[in-house]
């Protein structure tokens, strides 16, 4: 028998091959495991620095234990101040958001709205677009007197020229949800899209009207999704530092990211900071094990697998007219008037809300690109971190997903519910996890920390990207490269690699984005000569609004071009 | 005075005709069912009759209203039109509990709480799901929730059930025992009821009339004896299972109504049958000669006399022989799938051993082979 198999095949077995599988024996538990525990320890180490920072007193005779921090925090007003305004700011976001992301999805999946297909792509700009420098364009277009809607509104219709209160809370809450509405429609969209019509026709044919149906059936069905949505939005728009700082900052208004921006600063009280940090933390935990809860609990099986064609509502010419209005106005409000706004303010010499043609100039673009040490070192960082950054969080995130979908560990879902954990925690309370880590070595003020700091905020991400590919892979396709005879090594190269790089790619990309506009991690950890794009777009913000617009555009050109990317990749976004 | 009329309906979609002059009418309390194969509009007719979709032509009336005339620019929506549907998914809602499901149409009627729970409560029981109201509907098995499907169109008494394939998803034995309970409560409850399927027997068994459609046209329409016993077209008949061979004339001889037709399926093998048009078919004309299966008498050739030649005229019986080329055994029958000079037929006969390769005699009687001129027909064969 032996010999009918062997002989006339003539292989011989590489001499080596026996010491590769070990090596591959070793790999297979090992790498998956690295990636696991290079992700707990990207979470623990700034979140144990700030716990116990925040417990530390320092007085006279050095440190010591103590609750001085929190007890500071609780006494001071202005932190009542501060959370009660991020509160207001990120209900009102998360309302907004919801009403406008669950109408938008509604309209493109289910109506007969003309230019669906285009209004599909552009819903999600927004998502890709830098929130910091949508609060400048904003400012750009609704500041009072010297705001182009301002103006124009005043030209036109003799309106106040103050009268858009584009500065504080209100102006906060408007452009948070500008920038959080895709986050809603994303998660709406696609349970939208794939309910069983039925679900909907039958309500209709057994007496209920349109209206009735939306109220009893068709929300109540999305309200999983539209529930996570709105707890991803609160979490995260609360604890956005971009838009408070540009708009809540300048009129003296407190909030959650900027107060800990303050502490920072000279004279900076760190303790306190991180006694706010820790405040923040126990609240987005808290959030995410009720959203865990709420979600196992109650999944509807209302995609069953099978393919439905969502029913297409035939709107009456009025129906079609207002969608048609809504999305218009909702594209225009998160992406081309700030576009315009930035693209008038960075061509003019001198901003004065009208583009007129003897200040036109493209000396702005020139000053950035060639002239000035800061914006170039700023624009060659940012490079650098949004590509090393990218590939080292897609490569642990890649190792991470394997581990909890594939691994035979015990803990795997602990381990998932774990490295989820950044994504709730705000850019800004992680930034101060590291600088409390790395204020006294090497670390301090380089661009490594900067990085490491960007990987472990935003890894996640790309887990949730990997991971939801690999699970729609069926391990049978490993098993039977492994049963016939490929190495774990190679079964990853040959089968799961290819199998998995649609989402690697996608995951690449999107962590490519958020590197180049981040700014709440960053703007505690920069130092002379670390500055990033959106760092310099603060910084120069207090000198030359043409030179910051420039800059944007710039920026936005990156943002855009990695968008499109995205999109050939044709990866669902819905993941993230 | 029929209970529901549909007139001349059409829809498309598109480009592609879904239904086409489509007119039927049910009397109160009966019974109409919609055959054909998936894509033939029968489904589209019955979302035409819910509202769900809108019909490019036609009227449809309900009880002694119009609910749809295009002419007229009548539509009424589909919470209007006061009907229970059965869909084939059954719809059932996943975030409400089998009380919660049924008693909705109750509940958007705005009939007070109380009845609702007692006419919930009682059509439960009628369904054979008592105690089970408090439960997660996605929580019952798929034969469960086909009940929940019925009880909720059944407990606000609607005059009209619509059925949309509902026991496709059932399997064969619980099918069965369906058909008949809802025989049992249609007779109790006294609803008139409109009901799609691709499977013949639950529509023979259930309906007063049997409208089988193809390609959005009515074929035929009847009584399930009539249009079982005797296929209108040989889109009927392939559709119920015979035979279909193509031929073409060689003999015709007149009977006492009607044609005696003798077809040649290939060189030397001739079949008679008869014709089903009025018209007498010309000798070189294309035909399809269509045999039910069940009719195909199948004997070992050592146990048989040889086939003989028929003098002229049409023989009683007649013999062909053929050899078995596949048998699957059913149970209580066998099919045989023979080939008769190449030409293929099916058998079906109680079990009697035959395998393939087996030499056999074939006996068809002329006054079972049903013969259409091939032109007039939609199949494409």
């Amino acid at each position: 028998m032996v010999d009918r198999v062997n002989a006339p095949s003539g292989f011989t077995i590489p001499p080596n091959s026996l010491r590769r599988r070990a090596s591959g024996r070793l790999a297979e538990i090992a790498l998956p495991a690295a990636g696991v525990v290079i992700g707990i320890a990207l979470i623990a180490g700034p979140v144990l620095a700030t716990a116990v920072r925040s417990a530390l007193y320092w007085d006279a005779d050095g440190p010591a234990p103590s609750w001085r921090n929190f007890a500071g925090l609780f006494t001071d007003p202005r932190f009542y101040q501060a959370a009660g305004n991020t509160i207001i700011c990120g209900i009102g976001a998360t309302v907004i958001s919801c009403v406008l992301g669950l109408s938008l999805a509604w309209v493109v999946s289910r109506t007969d709205v003309p230019g669906r297909r285009w209004f599909e792509v552009f819903n999600l700009v927004p998502f890709f677009l830098s929130p910091y420098v949508g609060a400048i364009s904003w400012v750009y277009l609704a500041a009072p007197h010297s705001g182009i809607l301002t103006r124009l509104l005043a030209d036109i219709f003799g309106l106040p020229p103050d009268l858009i209160p584009i500065y504080g809370i209100g102006g906060a809450t408007w452009v948070l949800s500008l920038f959080y509405t895709p986050y809603v429609y994303l998660f709406v969209v696609a349970p939208m899209r794939q309910m069983d019509p039925a679900l909907e026709d039958a309500a209709r044919v057994h007496g209920a009207g349109f209206w009735t149906t939306l109220r009893l059936v068709t929300i109540p069905l999305l309200f999983p999704a539209l529930f996570s949505a709105a707890l991803v939005v609160f979490v995260t728009s609360a604890g956005l530092f971009d838009v408070p700082l540009a708009l809540a900052s300048p009129r003296g208004i407190r909030t959650m990211p900027t107060e800990i921006f303050q502490l920072v600063q000279y004279p900076s009280d760190l303790g306190r900071a991180a006694a706010f940090g820790v405040i923040v933390m126990v609240v987005t935990v808290l959030f995410t094990v009720l959203q865990r809860r709420y979600l196992d609990r109650r999944r509807f099986e209302t995609v069953t697998g099978k393919g439905y064609r969502p029913r297409i509502i035939a709107l009456r010419r009025g129906g079609r007219a207002c969608a048609l209005a809504f999305e218009i106005v909702y594209i225009g409000c998160a992406v081309v008037l700030p576009v315009i706004a930035l693209l008038m303010v960075s061509l003019s010499s001198i901003w004065t809300g009208t583009l007129s043609y003897a200040t036109l100039t493209l000396r702005n673009f020139e000053y950035v690109l060639l002239n000035y040490s800061l914006t170039q070192n700023a624009i060659l960082n940012s490079l650098f971190l949004a590509v090393t950054g990218a590939t080292l969080g897609v490569s642990i995130s890649a190792l991470q997903a394997y581990y909890v979908n594939r691994s035979t560990g015990t803990q795997r879902a602990l381990t998932d519910a774990i490295l989820s954990l950044p994504l709730g925690i705000p850019g800004i309370i992680l930034g101060l996890g590291f600088l409390i880590l790395a204020i006294r070595t090497p670390l301090y003020s380089t661009l490594t920390i900067i990085l490491i700091a960007y990987v472990a905020r935003f890894f996640p991400f790309a887990t949730r990207t990997v991971s939801s590919m690999l699970v729609a892979v069926n391990p049978e396709l490993e098993q039977s490269a492994r049963a016939n005879g490929a190495g774990w090594l190679q079964t990853m190269r040959y089968v799961v690699a290819p199998l998995l790089a649609p989402a690697i790619i996608a995951a690449w990309l999107m962590l490519f984005v958020i590197f180049i506009r981040e700014l709440g991690a960053t703007i505690l950890l920069y130092a002379q000569g670390t500055e990033t794009i959106s760092v310099a777009l603060v910084v120069l913000s207090e000198r030359s609004f043409g030179y910051v617009a420039a800059l944007a555009v710039l920026q936005l050109m990156l943002l855009l071009i990695a968008f499109s990317l995205f999109r050939a990749t044709r990866a669902s976004l819905i993941q993230a | 005075m029929a209970f529901v009329r549909v007139k001349e309906l059409r829809k498309l979609f598109g480009e592609l005709v879904a239904v086409e002059d489509v007119s039927f009418a049910v009397e109160a309390g009966h019974t109409l069912a919609l055959l054909g194969p998936s894509g033939c509009g029968k489904t589209t007719i019955l979302r035409c009759l819910a509202g769900l979709e809108n019909a490019d032509a036609g009227a449809i009336d309900i009880a002694g209203t119009t609910v749809f005339d295009r002419a007229a620019g009548v539509n009424l929506m589909p919470e209007q039109r006061d009907l229970g549907v059965v869909f084939q998914s059954y719809a059932v809602w996943p975030h409400m509990t089998v009380a919660e499901n049924v008693g909705f149409p109750l509940k958007v009627r705005r009939v007070p709480r109380a009845e609702i729970i007692a006419r919930t409560g009682r059509i439960l029981d009628l369904v054979g799901l008592a105690n089970t109201q408090d439960r997660p509907a996605t929580a019952l098995s798929g034969g469960q929730q086909q009940r929940v499907a019925l009880a909720r169109a059944l407990v606000h008494e609607p005059g009209l059930v619509l059925f949309d394939e509902p026991m496709s998803n059932l399997d064969a034995r619980l099918r069965a025992r369906m058909r008949m309970e809802l025989a049992v409560l249609q007779k109790r409850l006294g609803f008139t009821a409109i009901y799609v399927t691709h499977d013949q027997a639950e529509a023979f068994s259930l309906a007063e009339t049997v409208v089988v459609m193809n390609h959005g046209r009515i074929e035929t329409a009847g009584d399930p004896r009539t249009v079982f016993a005797r296929p209108q077209t040989p889109f009927v008949a392939e559709f119920l299972g015979f035979n279909i061979n193509r031929g073409r004339v060689v003999n015709i001889l007149p009977r006492q109504e009607g044609f005696h037709v003798e077809v040649a399926l290939a060189d030397g093998l001739g079949i008679w049958g008869v014709q089903c048009e009025d018209e007498p078919a010309v000798p070189g004309q294309s035909v399809l000669a269509c045999s039910r299966k069940e009719h195909i008498a199948v004997t070992t050739a050592a146990d048989a006399a040889a086939p003989r030649r028929e003098a002229a005229g049409v023989p009683d019986e007649q013999r062909f022989i053929g050899v078995i080329q596949a048998a699957s055994f059913l149970g209580l029958e066998e099919e045989y799938v023979i080939s008769i000079d190449g030409i293929e037929m099916g058998a079906i006969r109680p079990p009697c051993g035959l395998r393939a390769g087996d030499r056999v005699i074939v006996t068809i009687r002329p006054e079972e082979v049903l013969v259409f001129v091939a032109e007039n027909s939609t199949i494409r064969r």
